[in-house]
């Protein structure tokens, strides 16, 4: 008779080999710098360009978001309609993502489209245009989407955490307002896209089911053009914290909800504490089932979810709570939540409970680096923050062997409700 | 590419299908039930959902779903939507047996707590309101299935109808439906990863195999009557632009038809190539934005297009060039490119999509549910045998004046 009470023998994903694949490091035939990743058995690939070209190099704000809007929306010979054209045709994507640091060109795309795809977003990385009727059309939606963002309690609060927390004129604490927009000039645009979208600053990475025929494809479109070597460099900010450490904002009268956001300053990748806090992090509120997801949805029904996360960026980070609770608990919730930090600085977690966090952060690490496109993203993180395998084998080794001691004395110093920014939306 | 797979039944009808991945050192687990919110009554919506979480709260034999699951590396999570549950599993492959003892105990009984029903009314409350009430728009939808759907249960959303309808579940309901839906003749069992039929069969019989059977599911729902006259609705509300909702009834999932409204969507409003998005929103500025799609549903669903009218033009001005939209498809169909772009898109779309060994469990499961798996090596078949004389066909039959509801959502 089987008994189902007893759980069957697992192998625990401390104990597992973790192994980052390597990669091909290459250079385009004029020195443009190619990473790529030859995997998977479908016939797909995905390639990113990627430049300095985030919120940390905006001269005005607003401006990165419009120019990578407006990228592929006219160049001296084609107009945004048959840009579109060309790219949809072949069932490809091609999304444009300004970061906080970088600003991204990811293509997906069927390997066997390649050829007819690649001249394309050359043109669009060369030769962009920024059409005026265009640029007036982004800011007419990009406002009137503004507008309706500006309803939501969450995205008001998210603006405000980041706001505080880094100071409003620092790139990573900037918040687009309607008056950026409608203040964006095409020569603005032109001169931003000129300097940092060049592709001297920029860098390629491509995975999926790619060989020598489409690097040599790749080469004779992007690796021929003579670049004239002038490298970009990053400017500099102080980041400057509010010293109003509470801000409750009524956003919506007939609210039913309030936005909950508990922010602090946190390192980048770089720092000792980062690889242990991702272990915290994880216990505290990174999974379904961290300490406030157990607390304040699962024991207490104040929320539909709670999470905790880091966000690391190039030149700093933050450590961020974030939930949506109903409005009339809005009190006991960041009540509890104060509560949570308390206990992990004052007891020590169990042991049941710091293997259960490792194997599932092991288990999933596992799972983030199958496939190709995986594996490929890994690495750009890391060789974007400067970093290189042994950061992800010294990960590793601290997920599998850091103890409750130490995660105690890392929640005293970063745990500790004091520290934090407190912004409450409805 | 062509997905291949083994399938086996166990006796009390649970049908299990396994698809073997050498490459991967995850292994997906996939459940899917034969039960959806088209299959609650009208007093008691929301309820297919509702449970889906409540399957979370312990099962008979294990206090907790989660931890064990977490303890063996793995994440999980589930869905509901109109016609069906889906709860999936992706864990290292050394740990499999882990998702059988998990999913199977639950299948077997789950424990009813009173607690568990108690928390997840609440959890399941504020879902409801930071998604349908507290953001601008977000009760488009019920109005809109509510002016489509005059019969069939299509006509609410799966989180509900009203709050009340959660606060008010009970424990025998619970139990009711349990015993009804979730019973190994109306589920389906996949596995994928590097994993052979013969393993999977041996832990299949040892956890699933004593389950007592239940009964198939018999559905006698009402059919949606045809549409012979135009429906409007207007709704004010705090919202900071007018918006409008257009819904065709189109053929359900399995029904002839139902691939060529799939490209009409593309075609008509999905893309910045797309027809609506060069005419309406960059040639004539109506729209800040818009969008085509269906609802992809097994009974008859809809095809809809939606969008936010600029500042200064009327959401009936907005509403008229989507009607002449409309009326220019009806009139002269698409072009042989058009279709061909469409196509593209749908092949890599798949193509895409079958990367994920999760994905390709679920659809597996999805295609078995429908009454056989390997229609999922002929999907891509069925796109390409649409013609632009066969779509043209469809979108006279369904995309007709009279067959639409409109919804204008304005602000106050």
């Amino acid at each position: 008779m089987l008994n189902r009470k007893i759980a069957p023998a697992i192998h625990d994903a401390i104990e597992f080999d973790f192994l980052l694949p390597s990669i091909q490091k290459d250079h385009l035939e004029n020195g443009i710098p190619l990473y790529w990743f030859n995997g998977g058995v479908q016939d797909v690939v995905e390639i990113n360009w990627v430049f300095p070209a985030g919120l940390w190099f905006e001269t005005k704000p607003a401006l990165a978001h419009a120019v990578t809007g407006l990228l592929k929306n006219g160049t001296s010979t084609k107009s945004a309609q048959e840009i579109n054209e060309a790219l949809e045709f072949y069932g490809a994507s091609l999304q444009i993502n300004p970061g906080n640091d970088f600003a991204t060109l990811t293509l997906h795309t069927l390997t066997k489209h390649l050829p007819n795809l690649l001249p394309i977003i050359y043109e669009i990385l060369t030769d962009a245009v920024f059409p005026e009727e265009e640029l007036q059309i982004h800011k007419q939606n990009s406002i009137q989407k503004l507008l309706v963002s500006m309803r939501k309690c969450d995205f008001v609060a998210n603006q405000k955490v980041d706001a505080l927390l880094f100071g409003e004129d620092h790139p990573y604490g900037r918040f687009t307002k309607q008056r950026s927009i409608e203040e964006l000039k095409r020569e603005d645009l032109i001169a931003f896209y000129k300097k940092y979208f060049s592709l001297d600053n920029a860098q390629i990475y491509i995975s999926g089911k790619v060989g020598k025929n489409e690097i040599d494809i790749l080469n004779n479109i992007f690796g021929k053009v003579s670049l004239c070597g002038d490298k970009v460099q990053p400017a500099l900010f102080e980041t400057i914290t509010s010293t109003e450490k509470i801000q409750h904002i009524t956003n919506d009268q007939n609210g039913v909800q309030g936005s909950i956001r508990l922010g602090r300053l946190f390192s980048n990748r770089h720092h000792k504490d980062y690889a242990p806090m991702v272990v915290l992090n994880t216990l505290f509120g990174g999974y379904f089932g961290s300490r406030l997801m157990s607390n304040i949805r699962e024991e207490k029904g104040f929320t539909y979810g709670i999470y905790s996360s880091i966000a690391p960026y190039l030149n700093g980070g933050s450590l961020t709570i974030h939930t949506e609770v109903g409005k009339e608990v809005i009190e006991p919730a960041l009540k509890e939540i104060k509560h949570e930090m308390h206990l992990l600085c004052n007891e020590p977690v169990d042991e049941e409970e710091l293997l259960l966090v490792k194997n599932y952060l092991l288990g999933n690490l596992l799972g983030d680096i199958d496939g190709p496109f995986q594996i490929l993203q890994r690495w750009r993180m890391l060789i974007l923050n400067g970093l290189d395998e042994n950061h992800f084998n010294k990960n590793v080794s601290i997920y599998k062997s850091i103890s409750s001691k130490e995660l105690q004395l890392l929640a005293q110093q970063y745990l500790n409700p004091d520290d934090y920014l407190e912004v409450v939306v409805v | 590419m062509h997905i291949s797979f083994e399938k086996f039944t166990l006796e009390n009808g649970l049908r299990v299908l396994v698809h073997q991945d050498i490459t991967t050192p995850m292994v997906a687990v996939n459940v899917i039930y034969d039960v959806g919110a088209r299959d609650e009554v009208v007093t008691q919506t929301g309820f297919a959902h509702l449970f889906e979480h409540l399957m979370f709260g312990g099962s008979e034999n294990i206090p907790s779903y989660d931890e064990p699951l977490q303890m063996a590396g793995g994440e999980n999570n589930a869905y509901t939507t109109n016609d069906i549950t889906n709860y999936y599993i992706q864990l290292p492959l050394q740990n499999l047996e882990t998702a059988f003892w998990l999913e199977s105990d639950r299948m077997k009984s789950l424990d009813f707590s009173e607690k568990s029903l108690e928390v997840q009314r609440k959890v399941v409350c504020e879902e409801f309101k930071e998604h349908y009430i507290n953001k601008p728009y977000g009760d488009a939808w019920k109005h809109l299935r509510e002016l489509a759907y005059q019969k069939h249960p299509y006509q609410w959303m799966t989180i509900g109808k009203e709050l009340s309808h959660i606060e008010d579940a009970q424990l025998d309901d619970v139990k009711n439906f349990f015993f009804k839906h979730y019973r190994p003749v109306n589920a389906v069992l996949c596995v994928a990863g590097n994993v052979t039929t013969a393993q999977v069969k041996i832990l299949a019989e040892k956890w699933f195999g004593d389950i007592p059977s239940g009964e198939k599911t018999e559905r006698f729902l009402p059919l949606e009557p045809l549409q012979t006259e135009v429906r409007t609705k207007t709704v004010t509300a705090n919202v900071p632009l007018d918006a409008v909702y257009k819904a065709w009834h189109i053929p359900g999932r399995m029904e002839e038809g139902y691939h060529a409204a799939d490209l009409i969507t593309e075609i008509m409003g999905n893309g910045f190539a797309s027809r609506m998005f060069q005419r309406l929103v960059k040639e004539e500025q109506l729209f800040s934005n818009i969008s085509c799609y269906h609802t992809g549903s097994l009974d008859p669903g809809l095809l809809v297009v939606e969008g936010k009218v600029v500042e200064g033009k009327t959401a009936e001005a907005a509403n008229d060039a989507i009607e002449s939209e409309m009326k220019l498809l009806l009139e002269n169909g698409v072009t042989d490119l058009e279709l061909e772009k469409a196509k593209n898109k749908i092949e890599s779309m798949i193509e895409f999509e079958d990367i994920s060994i999760l994905n390709r469990a679920n659809n597996l499961a999805f295609y078995e549910l429908l009454g056989d798996a390997h229609q999922i090596n002929f999907e891509l078949d069925r796109y390409q045998q649409v013609t632009t004389a066969s779509l043209l066909k469809t979108a006279r039959k369904y995309l007709r004046y009279d067959n639409c509801n409109t919804l204008f959502y304005k602000k106050a």
